[in-house]
Formats: structure tokens, C-alpha cells, sequence
């Protein structure tokens, strides 16, 4: 992954989608996969509404540290915090190192929702990454309509805010766990 | 009489019904009480009211009540029988003759209201039967029908619900008719007997006596009746809102003018909306906020407070667990971290903003490389430099008016300062991060803290700057157009911003205290394990 520089801490991105014609507007925390900024990371899990950890198909080892990226999740955010497992690289197929059915058993194992994508370069661009943000957007959507995400929470991550007179927005701070070293 | 729900409802809304009982009427024309029942969509919304007196239906569907009643009073009292008999058959309501029980039993049982499709087909049905052979079939007796008839009827309506022909239909409630006339008319003469009356036409005066007692009866009954409605009434009203805020509605709409007006007023309303969304978009373009938030200046800023108070904890439970001795040796390093966070206004009154020009990227690249964190600071001299380059470009042309509006110049100006100070506050989280994760680095937290110090006075030195280029860029416009009016907001609203900027760079700066703190601490920990 030469093409993609190293993120140093956390990265930050927006992106507005669109999630029952609601607007809403995302603020993605991509943090660093590498082991020594850790200490570093764990700082920024609190407040979010939901973390997508990544893992590379290819490489079995980034698959080997979710268990402890899950860990840090569950610890550090709040207990309705929506967690999604994205298998990245899935275009990679005759590289595969780690097969679905086992991810999809930790993921089902740890209650998290699996994700399959096809990233070709994480964090700069892929196809279905929309739709992994899309998905998270409309699971925390989900999560406020049925009461068990409690907007006036202080560290529920989500704002509800008039942007123009007539739309409300909200600002949702998912933070995207980039396990895969890259 | 209950269980005459329809099992398959069509999906008519409209179910405005008229159901009516005839209780008497005679050969004067006495007023006829007549029992008037509007179904609304909803069945449980009842209203019924006694409507005396009034022989034409007011309500009914399509108008087929309406021409039966005045074909009824045409035909003279005999055939008005004839509707009185068959409307009781469409609509299983007995007549009050049965005394209160039958009545509360009628109420009831129009609860269940038959589909109006069928009643419009038996109604139908029945008026073909009834016409060739009314005048024949007046027989002077039509008494209060009972439930046993009704019944029938019901059974028949429903064979016909089933999906009988209509004319099979028809023949039967002929049938029905005939029967219930002769069987009425046997009711009629024991009445006769038993009321001992001399006579002289035998029917009429059975007609008359027979109609003085069920009138009696069906006031009574009539009056409980509207006792029910009346409360029922009460009752929804008073429990339904939504029927008040209806009537409101419907009222509202009769006193608006007319739909042109209604129309011309929405579209005033969309174009009101629409200047409004319009001047929302230019006023964030003018917004440091919104600006710097684009820039992920806000995002920095949270994730470095993060860090800095997730430091302030670290420092707090380090002290607390460390040995005197130790605590001795570090106090120093703290206190002097400390001193150089607090320096950092003083420094900046000294100085005014004609004497500041300086270099930049070098000062910054000089800071940074102090730190020996290896961080580059290629954003943000990026950023600094293209600013630059904008107000170079201005300056090397003549005509300063006509290349440029004002307004451009003032969301440049904005956006500038958004873009450097989003850019400076990225800077001091990166540097945040990057001391926490190297400290064991040869530099001292106290050197690293003075590089930043003066780095956060570069930076702040720059806001100045270039607050003070765009404003001067803004007032030779104002100058060449002679719109110094126009130009003087602006120029305040340069300055505001500029001193919003500087306080944001100063805030992330002053978050990094704790995390230096944290750094030197550890560093000590560190040492004074190995």
C-alpha cells in the first residue's frame, strides 16, 4: 500500500448522505491501524455512534487483531455504539486469506455486523465504501427511531441540528477503525 | 338484531345512508315522525336526531329516498304504507311499536350497518317490485313490522349479498311484501277487537287507533332516542378533538378568498423560502465557522481536546502514584512547561501588526523540526502560500475594482482564515499525538514546549497579517468605486474573524500543556524504571 500514506493518529473525513430523506451529515474518524499509535487512538473511541473495523482478506494477520480492536470498541464507546466488520480487499479474491464463513462466525460470535467490500485502497478510494457508511448511517438511524440511541445523551455522537429552516441534519462521528496496516 | 355487519365491507367511504323508520302517518297528513339515522364513514359516529315533520329525506343516496317519499305522499297515505313497510325491510329497524326494548334493540342493531351497496341493490330490487303492484297492494294495514319479518328480510338480503340474480331478488321480496301485508292486516283486526271501537270504515279506524297507539309509544321511545343521541353526541365531541379541529378546518376553508389566492400566497411562500435558503448559502460562505468546520478544523480541535484531557487524567493518577523523590525531580520540568503556555500572551501584546511581516514557512518548518518528531508542515504552508499568492495577484494589477467584488474579496478573506487556522489547529493535534507517542525522543518537553509556543506565535502573527492584506486589499477597492460605506462592515468582520482564528490557535495550543505534561511525566516514569 506505498500509494497511500500512513495515518498518523486519526484522519478526518465528511460526507453527507442521505438516510430516509433525512440529511445527514457524517464526521468519519479514520484512525491509525498501527500497533504504536494505540495509545494515541484510543483516546478518540468515546462519543462515537458507530466503528467499522476493517481487516484486509489478504493478510490474516489484521484478521488476527480484531479481537483486540472489538475489545477497545466495546470498552471505550457506549454499549449503543453500532459496530460493523468490513472485510477490505474483496476484489483480491485469489489472494484470499481469510475466508467469509469465519468472519462471518466472529462476527456472529460477537455480535457485530459483517460487512463484505471491495476496497481497492483503503481510506482513499473504493467501490462500495459508500455503502458500508450508508449502512452504518441507516443502523444508527434505525437505532434513534426505535429509542435505543438517546439523542440528548451526551455522548451518543449524534447532533440533531436545523442546518437550513426546513431539513434537520444530523452529524453522526463514526469512527473508522483501519486495522489493516496500510 | 346485532351480527349484521357485512362480512365483506366494500371499499365505499361514503357511507351517508339515510335510515329511516316510519312510525305512523294517516289520512290527515299528520306530521310523521320519522327517525333519521346518518351514517357517518365511521360507524361509531352516530348522530340521531328526531326530525319531525319533515317528509322529504334531507339526507339520502342519490336521491332515490327523496323521490320514494314524494311518490309515497302522492300515492296518499295507502302507499306511503307501502315505503314505510319496505324502507323497515332495507334497513332492519323495527318500529317503535315494540316498546323501548325494540328500540334499543334497533339502535343496536343499525350499529352493524349493512353495506350500502347492498342496500342500494335491495332498494333497488324492491322498487321494482313495489311499483306495478303498490296501489293493488294497499291494503290500509301496515303495522309496526315485526322482528320475525326482519328477519326475513335479512335472510333474504343476504341470499342476495350471495350473489343471487336481482330478479330472483326481486320475486322473493314480492313474496315477502305480500306476506307481510296479510300478516299485518291479521295483527291490525285482533288490535281492532281488543280496543272495542265502533267502526265505520272497518280499516281506517283500525288504521287511526292502531296509529294513535304506536305515535304514543314511538314519542316515548323517540324522546330516549334522542336522549341517546344527544349524549352520544356530547360524548364525541367532547372526547374527539379531532372533530372540533375539523369543523375548524372546514370553517377556515369557506372564509378563504378563493384558490388563486390561495396558490398565489404558496408561491409567495416558496419564493420566500427559496431567498431565504438562497441567502443561508452566501451567508456560510462568509462564515468562519462553517469554513473552518469544512476544513476539519472543529475535528481537530474535539480530537485534540480528547487527547489533552485524556493527558490531564494520565497526569493526575502519576502523580499520585509516584515516590516523593521522584516527584521532586519532575516538579520543575512541569512548572516550567507551564511557564511557557502562560508566556504566550504576553509575547503577542509587544508587537504590532505594521512590524510583523515575516517568513513564514521557514519560521514554521524551524519550529516544527525543533520539535524532532519528524512531522512535516507541508499543509499548511501549502495553504499559506496560496493565500499569498492571492493577494500578490491582486496587488500586481492596476485595477483593483474591476477584477475583483468586493464580496469575493471578503469570502476569500474568510475562507483564508478558516483554511489557515483549520490547517494550524491540525498542526498542534499532530504534534499532540506525536509527543505522546515519542517520549523518549532526545528533546526535552520543555524545549519541544517553547518550539510550540513560538510556532503558536507564528501562527497567530500570520492571522494578523493577513487580516490586515485583505483589509487593505477591501479598502483599495472601496477607494478606486467610492464605496467606503459598503466596504467598512466588511473590513470589521475581516478583524472579528481574525481574532476568532488566533483564539482557536491559541486554544489548540494551550491544549497541548497536559499532553506535554503527560509526556515529561512518563519520560521520568520511564527513567526511573530503568
Amino acid at each position: 500500500m506505498a500509494d497511500c500514506p500512513h495515518t498518523i493518529g486519526v484522519e478526518f473525513g465528511t460526507r453527507i448522505i442521505e438516510v430516509a430523506g433525512q440529511k445527514i451529515k457524517l464526521q468519519i474518524w479514520d484512525t491509525a491501524g498501527q500497533e504504536r499509535f494505540r495509545a494515541v487512538t484510543r483516546s478518540y473511541y468515546r462519543g462515537a455512534a458507530g466503528a467499522l473495523m476493517v481487516y484486509d482478506i489478504t493478510r490474516r494477520s489484521t484478521y488476527n487483531h480484531l479481537s483486540s480492536w472489538l475489545t477497545d470498541a466495546r470498552n471505550l464507546t457506549n454499549p449503543n455504539t453500532v459496530i460493523f466488520l468490513i472485510g477490505n480487499k474483496c476484489d483480491l479474491e485469489a489472494q484470499r486469506d481469510v475466508t467469509y464463513e469465519e468472519a462471518k462466525q466472529f462476527a456472529e460470535e460477537n455480535d457485530v455486523t459483517c460487512l463484505y467490500l471491495h476496497f481497492f485502497f483503503c481510506q482513499c478510494r473504493g467501490e462500495n465504501v459508500e455503502d458500508a457508511f450508508l449502512d452504518t448511517a441507516k443502523k444508527i438511524y434505525q437505532n434513534i427511531q426505535d429509542g435505543s440511541l438517546d439523542l440528548n445523551a451526551a455522548e451518543s455522537g449524534v447532533q440533531h441540528k436545523p442546518a437550513t429552516p426546513r431539513s434537520p441534519i444530523s452529524n453522526d462521528q463514526p469512527p473508522s477503525k483501519e486495522s489493516c496496516a496500510c | 338484531m346485532k351480527g349484521t355487519v357485512p362480512e365483506n365491507v366494500s371499499g365505499e367511504d361514503e357511507m351517508n345512508s339515510e335510515i329511516s323508520a316510519v312510525a305512523a302517518g294517516d289520512t290527515q297528513q299528520q306530521p310523521q315522525p320519522k327517525l333519521q339515522q346518518t351514517e357517518s364513514e365511521n360507524p361509531s359516529v352516530q348522530v340521531i336526531s328526531r326530525d319531525a315533520g319533515d317528509a322529504v329525506a334531507a339526507e339520502d343516496e342519490g336521491g332515490q329516498t327523496d323521490a320514494k317519499s314524494d311518490e309515497g305522499w302522492s300515492w296518499g297515505w295507502g302507499s306511503s304504507f307501502i315505503n314505510a313497510a319496505t324502507s323497515s325491510l332495507e334497513t332492519f329497524t323495527s318500529q317503535v311499536g315494540e316498546g323501548l326494548a325494540t328500540i334499543i334493540d334497533t339502535v343496536e342493531s343499525s350499529l352493524g350497518v349493512p353495506d350500502p351497496q347492498e342496500l342500494a341493490q335491495a332498494e333497488a330490487a324492491v322498487e321494482k317490485a313495489s311499483e306495478p303492484n303498490g296501489a293493488e297492494r294497499v291494503e290500509g294495514t301496515a303495522q309496526p313490522c315485526e322482528k320475525e319479518s326482519t328477519d326475513k328480510g335479512k335472510r333474504e338480503l343476504v341470499q342476495n349479498e350471495k350473489g343471487a340474480e336481482v330478479q330472483a331478488g326481486n320475486r322473493l321480496l314480492e313474496e315477502e311484501v305480500q306476506e307481510k301485508s296479510s300478516w299485518l292486516s291479521g295483527w291490525g283486526m285482533s288490535s281492532l277487537t281488543s280496543m272495542g271501537k265502533s267502526l265505520v270504515n272497518k280499516s281506517q279506524s283500525l288504521m287511526n287507533s292502531g296509529f294513535e297507539k304506536a305515535e304514543v309509544l314511538a314519542a316515548g321511545g323517540l324522546d330516549i332516542l334522542e336522549t341517546i343521541g344527544k349524549k352520544t353526541y356530547t360524548t364525541l365531541t367532547e372526547h374527539d378533538p379531532g372533530l372540533r379541529r375539523a369543523r375548524e378546518f372546514l370553517h377556515l376553508q369557506g372564509e378563504k378568498p378563493s384558490l388563486s389566492s390561495v396558490l398565489k400566497e404558496a408561491q409567495e411562500q416558496a419564493e420566500k423560502q427559496a431567498k431565504l435558503d438562497e441567502e443561508f448559502k452566501e451567508a456560510l460562505k462568509i462564515n468562519f465557522g462553517a469554513l473552518f468546520e469544512d476544513n476539519q478544523g472543529f475535528a481537530h480541535l474535539e480530537a485534540l481536546e480528547m487527547l489533552s484531557n485524556q493527558s490531564e487524567r494520565k497526569v493526575q493518577s502519576l502523580l499520585s502514584h509516584m515516590a516523593d523523590d521522584d516527584l521532586e525531580l519532575v516538579r520543575p520540568h512541569l512548572v516550567e512547561i507551564k511557564d511557557v503556555f502562560q508566556q504566550l500572551g504576553e509575547v503577542q501584546e509587544k508587537e504590532t501588526a505594521d512590524e510583523l511581516e515575516h517568513d513564514f514557512s521557514k519560521l514554521v518548518t524551524e519550529n516544527l523540526s525543533e520539535l524532532h518528531m519528524g512531522t512535516t508542515p507541508d499543509k499548511l504552508n501549502q495553504v499559506q502560500e496560496s493565500v499569498r499568492q492571492w493577494i500578490a495577484d491582486f496587488y500586481s494589477h492596476e485595477d483593483h475594482g474591476k477584477i475583483s467584488d468586493v464580496k469575493e474579496v471578503q469570502q476569500r478573506a474568510i475562507q483564508s482564515l478558516a483554511e489557515v487556522t483549520a490547517k494550524a489547529v491540525e498542526q498542534f493535534h499532530k504534534a499532540g499525538e506525536l509527543v505522546l507517542l515519542q517520549n523518549d525522543a532526545e528533546k526535552s518537553c520543555v524545549h519541544r514546549a517553547k518550539s510550540l509556543a513560538r510556532l503558536a506565535q507564528v501562527l497567530v502573527t500570520e492571522v494578523d497579517i493577513l487580516a490586515t492584506k485583505f483589509s487593505e486589499c477591501l479598502n483599495k477597492i472601496a477607494e478606486e468605486k467610492n464605496i467606503a460605506d459598503e466596504v467598512n462592515p466588511m473590513v470589521t468582520n475581516i478583524y472579528l474573524e481574525a481574532s476568532n482564528a488566533c483564539g482557536y490557535i491559541q486554544d489548540a495550543f494551550r491544549l497541548l500543556l497536559p499532553v506535554l505534561q503527560h509526556a515529561a511525566l512518563q519520560s521520568a516514569v520511564n527513567k526511573s524504571l530503568s
